[in-house]
């Protein structure tokens, strides 16, 4: 396939376009996945753990923001950071920031919910123990989420996935611009758009590697949590 | 740096990485680009979300200017925009004299019409031609898409359709369509880029020094030359307005 | 007149559809070992589970050493006055010395010094040479010493099993005997231990709690013959 070989040249030649939407992607993805999982597993956390009322309607909540369909998410946060919006004033429209933003917005329910999951069956079991060995809330909520690690780590490698493959709100907040905010997918989204088939395809390639490459580091972790 | 909002059919046909870089060295920053339909860049000029405008709707960027949401607009450049559709031609638009003629021919429905339907110059330029002609495009034959030109002109490809476009555009992306040029020319078919520095008086953010420069620099002869000289597949696809010493 | 370790007042606790857990007053004499008898479903574990301060009475009062039992974080350091061994217990990721060492780490003690209580543990309950085994790979009486060990390396004022000997291997049985003995003898821990078997009771316990349907049925040695016991008049 000519799109494989097109995909080879432009790495290797070093296009100053394919190597800066690489970079954008990754660096966006990598923190919005960071922030989001230094809020949402210890929300999910909190929320897995525990009984407490109205829990059952907070989860179906959450399981519908699951649902939010990312362009949605990217025209809320536009107009709040427009100009003459709320937040207009902290100039971060069009800027990398405001991606990573909306990415680790579009990522924390699925955090949450995939935490309070791993955590949920495991729960009852773990704190009575950590709590009847004398450990406080704090010790116990880290044990509990050591136990429930291999789970906890399934949702920050999904919560990347979803961040590194969005293209709706990373296009409406970012603005697709070149060397600044253009990702791997907003580009292949303008490759596609003009036409350029083989372009976008060779450029999906590429972040398919990218993709592989982050996941085969998260299972290689997961892995040797297995085993300790 | 400067953010300049534009159209996608200027972002498709490669004039800015060509254009601007110049205008970057000499003032020593960046230009972000974003590009968006000439109705979503507007109302960004109108928010205060740009610095300047390249864009093709004129009567649009006339309410725009009257309402006073931009400082200084210059014309720059034009080219044409043109019928484009399948080669034998099911609906005689080749044989049309005029652009009336050729829109009154397209509304009998003998084959497909792709219109953008987003707000861009393109389709604002569209719809002008229907006003003139008197007709109200609709039937199954007339398909609105809300897609940018690139889109466009490859639903139109598939579809054996007629669409509206710009030469620009349809040059550069020539070699991927089944489509030819089956009417162009006159006056009503003219289409006009100008470049327009938001207002700094409604948002003071604006970063107006370097958009009032850009304006200016745009008209000079070094950009106008430029703009002459890029081509695309060995066609130019802007011809400058400034020079030759005749404004069009 | 030392405080007694455990003194319930007036508790009443939910359980289940059937009946409520409902004491009045019981008094638990330090040092002792005291078996909490009674059929599957009669309430010994939420009583247990109640003295340990793992659960909250929907009414009445605990004291330990005569200090009320607080609810979270106040009562944190009373709490850690005493261990809790469940009927099935739950070991952690990791291996075996990290489970034994989890109570002492949580108490503040690292180090060679916890390493060298929790080896000392393990080998009280036979298990020493399993310190990094997996705990996920242990029979289920293998994990059963290995939950003993974690809470006897504790240094606790009570030590509070639930039906400990319902996964014990016959082969055990003597040593965790002997272990409880040891911790009465040299510690002055006081033993609660909830078994519906009458004859380890016998073996080893000085008082006997007998509880039906959530209710007291009898104190051994009864109120009578404590309060002679104190007085220092020889029982009847």
């Amino acid at each position: 396939m000519s799109s494989f070989a097109e995909a080879w040249n432009l790495l290797i030649s070093g296009d100053a376009d394919t190597w800066s939407a690489i970079f954008t992607s990754l660096h966006v993805s990598l923190l919005a996945t960071g922030i989001g999982a230094l809020i949402g597993v210890p929300i999910g956390l909190l929320i897995g753990a525990r009984s407490f009322k109205g829990k059952s309607v907070l989860t179906v909540f959450l399981h519908t923001l699951l649902s939010v369909p990312t362009v949605v998410v990217g025209l809320l946060l536009y107009l709040m950071f427009t100009r003459s919006g709320l937040l207009g004033g902290l100039d971060l429209l069009f800027t990398p920031a405001l991606m990573v933003i909306g990415e680790t917005i579009l990522i924390l329910p699925m955090m949450i919910v995939f935490t309070a999951s791993a955590v949920s069956p495991l729960a009852a079991e773990v704190l009575e123990t950590t709590a009847s060995l004398g450990a406080g809330r704090l010790r116990s909520g880290w044990t509990l989420l050591d136990e429930a690690r291999l789970g906890v780590l399934a949702a920050i490698v999904a919560g990347f996935g979803r961040a590194i493959s969005e293209v709706g709100a990373a296009f409406m907040l970012g603005g697709n611009i070149r060397g600044h905010t253009r990702t791997m997918t907003t580009s292949i989204a303008l490759e596609t758009s003009k036409g350029e088939f083989g372009l976008g395809l060779a450029l999906a390639f590429i972040l398919m590697l990218i993709a592989y490459s982050i996941n085969l580091v998260f299972y290689s972790l997961q892995q040797q949590s297995r085993t300790i | 740096m400067l953010r300049l909002a534009t159209t996608t059919s200027v972002e498709h046909s490669g004039l800015l990485p060509y254009l601007l870089p110049e205008f970057e060295k000499k003032n020593g920053i960046k230009v972000h680009v974003i590009a968006v339909g000439t109705g979503k860049a507007l109302k960004m000029g109108e928010n205060g979300d740009v610095d300047a405008l390249l864009v093709h709707a004129p009567d649009a960027e006339r309410v725009f200017m009257s309402k006073g949401f931009g400082e200084k607009r210059e014309e720059i450049m034009f080219n044409h925009f043109l019928i484009a559709g399948p080669d034998r031609d099911p609906g005689g638009i080749k044989k049309c004299k005029s652009a009336a003629q050729a829109m009154k021919r397209l509304a009998d429905g003998l084959a497909a019409v792709i219109s953008r339907g987003d707000d861009s110059g393109t389709h604002k330029k569209e719809q002008a031609l229907w006003k003139s002609a008197g007709i109200k495009p609709q039937g199954e034959w007339y398909l609105e898409v809300g897609r940018g030109m690139g889109p466009a002109l490859l639903m139109a490809s598939e579809k054996g359709a007629y669409v509206l476009c710009d030469k620009g555009t349809f040059l550069s992306m020539k070699k991927r369509l089944e489509l030819s040029i089956c009417f162009e020319g006159g006056d009503s078919l003219l289409n006009v880029y100008s470049i327009i520095s938001v207002n700094p008086k409604r948002h003071p953010r604006i970063r107006h020094g370097l958009a009032r420069k850009i304006v200016q620099w745009m008209v000079s002869k070094e950009a106008q030359r430029s703009i002459g000289a890029f081509t695309v597949e060995g066609g130019t696809l802007f011809r400058p307005l400034r020079i030759q010493g005749k404004v069009k | 007149m030392t405080k007694p370790a455990f003194q319930v007042e007036g508790v009443r606790k939910r359980h289940g559809d059937d009946f409520d857990l409902s004491i009045d007053e019981l008094f638990i004499e330090r040092g002792t070992v005291c078996s909490i008898l009674g059929d599957n479903g009669a309430g010994k574990t939420t009583l247990l589970k109640i003295l340990a301060g793992l659960t909250l009475p929907d009414q009445g009062e605990i004291r330990f050493h005569g200090r009320p039992m607080l609810p979270g974080g106040a009562g944190l350091s009373t709490r850690r006055r005493m261990v809790f061994l469940s009927q099935r217990p739950r070991l952690l990721r990791g291996t075996v010395l990290r489970n034994v060492l989890f109570g002492l780490s949580a108490r503040g003690i690292c180090g060679t010094a916890a390493i060298k209580l929790a080896e000392e543990a393990l080998d009280d309950v036979g298990m020493a040479s399993y310190s990094n085994r997996k705990a996920n790979a242990l029979s289920g009486g293998e994990a059963q010493r290995v939950a003993l060990a974690r809470a006897l390396c504790l240094d606790v004022d009570a030590l509070l099993l639930d039906e400990p000997t319902s996964h014990v291997d016959e082969d055990f049985t003597q040593g965790f005997e002997a272990c409880l003995k040891k911790l009465q003898d040299d510690r002055g821990t006081t033993i609660l231990i909830a078994t519906h078997d009458s004859d380890l009771a016998d073996r080893l316990a000085q008082q006997k709690v007998y509880l039906a349907r959530g209710r007291l049925i009898q104190v051994l040695p009864t109120p009578e013959e404590r309060r002679a016991r104190m007085a220092g008049e020889p029982s009847a």
